[in-house]
């Protein structure tokens, strides 16, 4: 018995140290991250970006749905990618936070970085690209050093996402007007005021300014306080060192709202979307608007083109309100595909990286920046021939330091919302302090 | 006795093989009701109490009232029901006598009745998003119709940007939203109207009763059970409205045309709070609930007089 007791034991034994070696042999075989070189069978996986299907004039659309089609018949029977793309944000957002509540989320998803993206990778959902890149080095040397703050979060060591573009705010104007009324291209916030006061005297409307979509007034203001007191105050203000309704930021508030009031920015604020107000400066009817680099292929993709046919569209930093933050900008990395690990086999995580990598390696973006010239978060070397999109490289260049979004870095999860709400107030009459009081109090509501 | 014995057994057998087959023919609907109604309205009773940030597998903390004491705390929240107020008193106040009016030209003797019921009836038939859209086209200070009118009159004053007014901004999509359902409350009154006999206008006028008589004597007490059933919907539709100040203003700007069910709804999917969510939608139900109730009383009094 004692005989048959030991050589259990030892059989036991044998089994288990056996297992283990099985177990090192599979982890061994999981611990592959080489997906270019990977055997798949009939995986289907579904992405969901915001590109808009069938679009002529968006072509950054037209090239992702080509790449698509391309990489599905590549891979025929191997992988295939389902598109589940809604441009519209709001409807975006609704559908990603619908389907990380059920557990049915796409195997990979477009998010800007910030709180937002934080509380997926907090649970733990979202994949760490770290060993693919290490896999892959000239995927990650591909993309500029700047744009990689939105995959970074913390209390997490890793790489969470690839971003894919990059952006600044910029202010673009008209030059004939500009020469019309005698005035240089504005570099400080006074400059802009003062030239404003000129365009307005001579009957030209200097902004129809927009905010219908409420994210505008928040990326001037953003924009305006890192201008104003350097990029600390983004720190500033999420370690509430900084507050909201304090003297600082109520100034900044204080200085659109001037605009506003001034009859500046125009009569429709709130009716005006980002696209009408593009449309509007495109027609001739404002001497200014202030969008993102993005506008430099909208500009030249849009159905009225003859002002960047001319020429006579120009660009310029948004001006300076303390000038030793001249070149501090509010811009950084943005559009960035995440990959979900939330009920995903092994399989599907690597056909998913698959897929990313082939859309965001360098040569892919070339060609994606030759249908819409912009700012990538990758090392384009192409020349697309966009005058406004080289004038922009250099201004980017020349930037000391860049900052995301200012609610981006707030640790309440609410704060880009409330204060993109409260911010809209400022056109319906409200002062400055009670725009500044409105986003503590709702923010308040909210942790 | 032998048949007075054997006839219930037969019936009893017959009940049975009824019930079976009622059961049957119900068992889907009492299903459906129960999946995509009693259950929700439970879970969404039971996640009231908790703390969720909407993430699959993410623990739901009880927090007991807390949600409640959040919402009902909260300047918006009653920013909320003042709009969702206005929207009774636009009901009550306007749609009920358009509707009422309208129901009484579609069912006099003119001519040309079914032509207006269809025209009463096109908007309603459009659907909320498109009337949403053609209207805040249409008062868009800067292309609307309004604009191009006063183009063509020679006027250059700027237009007032209405939809992002205080107050004004809920009442214009107020009246958008009477417009578009006056035709369809003009039918639930054209019933009530039609199933009045003819015979005690014809008894009334002979009598010498004049029109506005015949409508405050005959038609009015006779039409309780029609009154009845606006009001209901006027009040449950009105606490919950949602879509077409969505589609128009979408509660803003800075939420100040938020209705309690905008609430209910930016708080689950742009802030996460998933619990506060639904002690929103649960405040909305027994306010729904009870409303109901005080409408039912308070016509329930002189039953027999309606129809």
């Amino acid at each position: 018995m004692k005989r048959f007791k030991k050589a259990a034991a030892i059989c036991l034994a044998g089994l288990t140290a056996l297992s283990t070696v099985g177990v090192t042999g599979v982890y061994a075989e999981e611990a592959n991250y080489d997906v270019d070189n990977m055997e798949f069978d009939n995986v289907e996986i579904r992405v969901a970006f915001r590109y808009t299907s069938g679009s002529e004039t968006d072509g950054q659309s037209k090239w992702y749905y080509e790449k698509l089609e391309q990489f599905n018949a590549e891979n025929e029977g191997k992988i295939h990618v389902k598109d589940e793309s809604i441009s519209a944000e709001a409807d975006y957002e609704e559908k990603l936070t619908t389907d990380f509540a059920s557990g049915d989320v796409p195997n990979a998803f477009l998010q800007y970085g910030g709180s937002r993206t934080k509380e997926y990778v907090d649970a733990g959902y979202i994949l760490d690209l770290t060993p693919y890149f290490e896999q892959y080095p000239d995927w990650y040397d591909g993309v500029q050093e700047f744009a990689w703050e939105t995959t970074q979060f913390e209390g997490h060591e890793g790489t969470y996402g690839i971003p894919w573009s990059s952006y600044q705010l910029c202010l673009y104007y008209n030059k004939d007007y500009l020469d019309q009324v005698g005035a240089e291209v504005p570099e400080s916030w006074d400059d802009l005021v003062e030239v404003c006061g000129k365009l307005k005297e001579a009957g030209i409307q200097p902004f129809n300014y927009s905010d219908k979509d409420n994210y505008h007034y928040e990326h001037l203001m953003s924009a305006m306080a890192l201008k104003a007191y350097g990029p600390e105050i983004a720190d500033d203000l999420a370690t509430d060192k900084e507050a909201y309704n304090g003297e600082k930021m109520v100034a900044i508030y204080q200085k659109m709202k001037d605009m506003i009031d001034a009859g500046y920015w125009g009569d429709a604020i709130l009716s005006t979307d980002f696209s009408t107000e593009r449309n509007m400066f495109e027609a001739g009817q404002a001497a200014f608007t202030v969008d993102g680099t993005w506008n430099c292929g909208n500009f030249q993709n849009d159905s009225d083109t003859t002002l960047f046919d001319a020429q006579k569209i120009g660009v310029t930093r948004v001006p300076y309100i303390d000038e030793a933050y001249k070149t501090v900008e509010m811009g950084g990395g943005s559009d960035t595909y995440y990959i979900t690990t939330l009920n995903k086999s092994e399989e599907e995580i690597a056909a998913t990286v698959k897929f990313i990598k082939y859309l965001t390696n360098v040569d892919a973006i070339n060609e994606k920046c030759q249908y819409s010239p912009t700012t990538y978060a990758e090392k384009v070397t192409i020349d697309t021939g966009n005058y406004l999109l080289d004038e922009v490289n250099k201004i980017m260049a020349e930037n000391t330091a860049s900052k995301l979004e200012l609610p981006n870095y707030d640790t309440n999860t609410a704060a880009m919302d409330t204060i993109r709400n409260s911010l809209q107030a400022l056109a319906t009459g409200a002062s400055a302090q009670e725009v500044g009081d409105d986003i503590v109090d709702k923010m308040s509501a909210y942790e | 006795m032998s048949k007075k014995s054997t006839v219930p057994k037969v019936k009893q057998k017959l009940d049975k093989k009824d019930l079976t087959i009622s059961i049957l023919f119900l068992l889907p609907a009492i299903l459906i009701c129960v999946v995509f109604i009693i259950y929700p309205v439970f879970d969404t009773f039971s996640l009231s109490f908790r703390k969720w940030n909407g993430m699959f597998g993410a623990v739901k903390e009880w927090v007991g009232m807390e949600n409640y004491y959040k919402i009902v705390t909260d300047k918006m929240f009653w920013n909320a029901m003042l709009n969702s107020f206005y929207f009774m008193i636009g009901g009550f106040v306007i749609l009920m006598p358009l509707a009422f009016g309208l129901a009484l030209l579609v069912t006099s003797k003119i001519k040309g009745t079914s032509f207006f019921r269809t025209c009463y009836f096109l908007p309603c038939m459009l659907g909320t998003t498109a009337v949403a859209l053609m209207w805040t086209f249409m008062l868009n200070p800067n292309f609307g119709v309004f604009h191009a009118i006063e183009n063509l009159l020679g006027i250059d004053m700027p237009l007032p940007d209405v939809l992002t007014v205080k107050t004004l901004n809920v009442w214009i999509v107020i009246l958008v939203n009477e417009w578009m359902y006056a035709g369809y409350n003009m039918l639930i009154f054209a019933a009530g109207l039609v199933a009045i006999p003819e015979d005690l206008n014809e008894a009334a006028a002979l009598d010498g009763a004049t029109g506005w008589q015949r409508i405050r004597y005959i038609t009015l007490p006779l039409m309780k059970n029609s009154f009845k059933v606006f009001s209901i919907l006027c009040i449950t539709g009105c606490l919950k409205v949602f879509d077409i100040i969505w589609a128009m203003t979408r509660g803003g700007p800075n939420d100040i045309s938020s209705t309690p069910s905008i609430m209910l709804y930016s708080q689950g999917f742009s802030y996460k709070l998933f619990g506060r969510s639904s002690a929103y939608g649960v405040i909305l139900l027994v306010l729904g609930v009870v409303l109901s109730i005080v409408t039912n009383r308070i016509f329930r009094e002189d039953k027999d007089l309606a129809m």
